[in-house]
């Protein structure tokens, strides 16, 4: 097994016994293949997102994690959200330039939670329609220009 | 030749959809035949050991629910999985047939196993002193799942039932050996290391031992964990556990030994507040990879500390 695998099972297991809040991961699926992982997201309480359920999709490549893992919101309900475009892609720096082999997938679906969370008014990206015309398939293409840190 | 023709037609026919006895008796059949029997003495020993009635037996205990029956290298040696009163625990029990209604325990999964190497008449006696055995020892595995689940063993490497002691991680340089009863008490309680500090812990610890509390929680008091304890009773060790785990192994693999390097995780961290343990062959490589993946200069890898971010410089090889 190689060291990705071996770090990707460790991190499916852990995630399997102690997920965070609102969070589990299809761990059939991606015990059957590792590199590509389901994770199914609620909205929190108390927030905008509340009732609302998400999907979100991970993959990962053999050089994980040194390499980032590539994570879109996937199916039929993507959120409403200033960072989120339509087509799934979410504008959050951990997930390309400030990636850290120290974060983890639960710690990426906490960042996702939080950023979902302190949310205050439910919009797309200004420059939606322009991105999902333009963009690469795989965000990790996109030379993101971060919009701020409060959201 | 006969027989090969009848190997052929048993494994075409009956391997795909009848039991393994249900086999294993076809097989017994075709070798038994009288047109087969030579005098090739090694065979007829064979025959003999491959008795009907030991087949019946083996079936029989195959239908009993919580057992699972393996065969071993030979047909002799078998090995049967039974899942205990708690209902979650595999034991395994292995055993030789010596002849008819002569079989002996080879290996058990447990210690204090006080049957080994004594002759039965049946595997249904065997099994139902080995039930008796395990369920006698609920206790023992009780507080041996909880040590695990709570402490940082590390010592066995894997520990398993078969283990009665755990090493328990304390700081660095300081280890707490216990071993447990048969009956799940503790004793053989003594430090790994020289510490003034959690050596009168332990000594003024023991005199208060609570025995109607389990030897996790009276390690927890003993050493002044309150903290711990507490995520032990919230049934939410994640935190204790993780944050003892994460000290020792490494930060970016998440492992403590690497398949193919002797290193083990070491604080290579220069910010003494991080104490994060890192592989140096896995923070090297992250930090050339952030560096877009040039080699460094002088061998010596630099950016920032994958957890605190704080400036770091590690070098390929030891110093």
């Amino acid at each position: 097994m190689s060291p990705s695998e071996r770090r990707l099972q460790k991190e499916l297991m852990s995630l399997m016994k102690e997920p965070p809040p609102g969070v589990t991961v299809d761990g059939d699926q991606a015990s059957q293949n590792l590199t590509l992982w389901t994770v199914h997201m609620e909205g929190v309480p108390g927030t905008l997102y509340e009732g609302e359920k998400f999907v979100l999709q991970f993959k990962f490549t053999n050089k994980y994690p040194f390499d980032s893992p590539e994570v879109t919101f996937v199916g039929n309900n993507i959120p409403v959200h200033p960072h989120v475009y339509s087509n799934g892609h979410i504008c959050l720096s951990i997930l390309t330039d400030d990636w850290s082999p120290a974060l983890s997938v639960q710690s990426v679906c906490l960042s996702i939670v939080s950023m979902l969370s302190s949310c205050k008014e439910k919009k797309r990206p200004s420059d939606n329609s322009f991105y999902v015309k333009t963009c690469n398939k795989n965000p990790k293409k996109t030379k993101w220009w971060y919009h701020d840190d409060s959201v | 030749m006969d027989r090969i023709l009848g190997l052929q037609k048993i494994f075409s026919k009956e391997y795909q959809d009848s039991s393994l006895t249900d086999l294993l008796l076809s097989l017994k059949n075709l070798f038994s035949d009288k047109n087969c029997m030579n005098n090739s003495s090694k065979e007829s020993f064979d025959l003999d050991i491959i008795n009907r009635n030991y087949f019946e037996e083996v079936k029989q205990v195959e239908s009993l629910p919580n057992v699972t029956v393996y065969f071993g290298k030979t047909l002799t040696e078998l090995k049967f999985v039974i899942i205990d009163d708690d209902g979650v625990r595999e034991h395994e029990i292995n055993l030789k047939y010596k002849g008819v209604q002569k079989y002996v325990i080879t290996s058990v999964n447990l210690p204090h196993s006080p049957y080994q190497d004594k002759v039965f008449n049946s595997i249904n006696e065997i099994l139902h002193i080995f039930r008796d055995h395990v369920n006698s020892l609920s206790n023992y595995f009780r507080e041996l799942e909880r040590i695990d689940q709570f402490c940082s063993v590390v010592e066995p490497l894997n520990p398993t039932f078969k283990d009665d002691y755990r090493k328990i991680f304390l700081d660095n340089r300081t280890w707490l050996h216990v071993t447990v009863t048969p009956d799940g008490t503790a004793t053989n309680i003594h430090l790994i290391g020289q510490s003034e500090f959690w050596h009168d812990k332990l000594q003024s610890g023991l005199l208060s031992w609570d025995h109607d509390k389990d030897i996790v929680d009276n390690i927890m008091i003993i050493f002044d964990l309150p903290n711990v304890l507490s995520a032990v009773h919230e049934g939410n060790p994640s935190k204790y556990v993780s944050s003892e785990e994460d000290k020792q192994m490494c930060g970016i693999c998440l492992c403590n030994e690497l398949p193919d390097n002797p290193g083990v995780p070491q604080p290579l961290c220069q910010n003494t507040a991080c104490g994060v343990f890192f592989h140096r062959s896995c923070l090297y490589e992250w930090l050339v990879a952030c560096t877009g993946g040039r080699p460094p200069t002088f061998g010596v890898a630099t950016g920032s500390c994958p957890t605190c971010f704080h400036p770091i410089a590690c070098s390929e090889k030891e110093d």
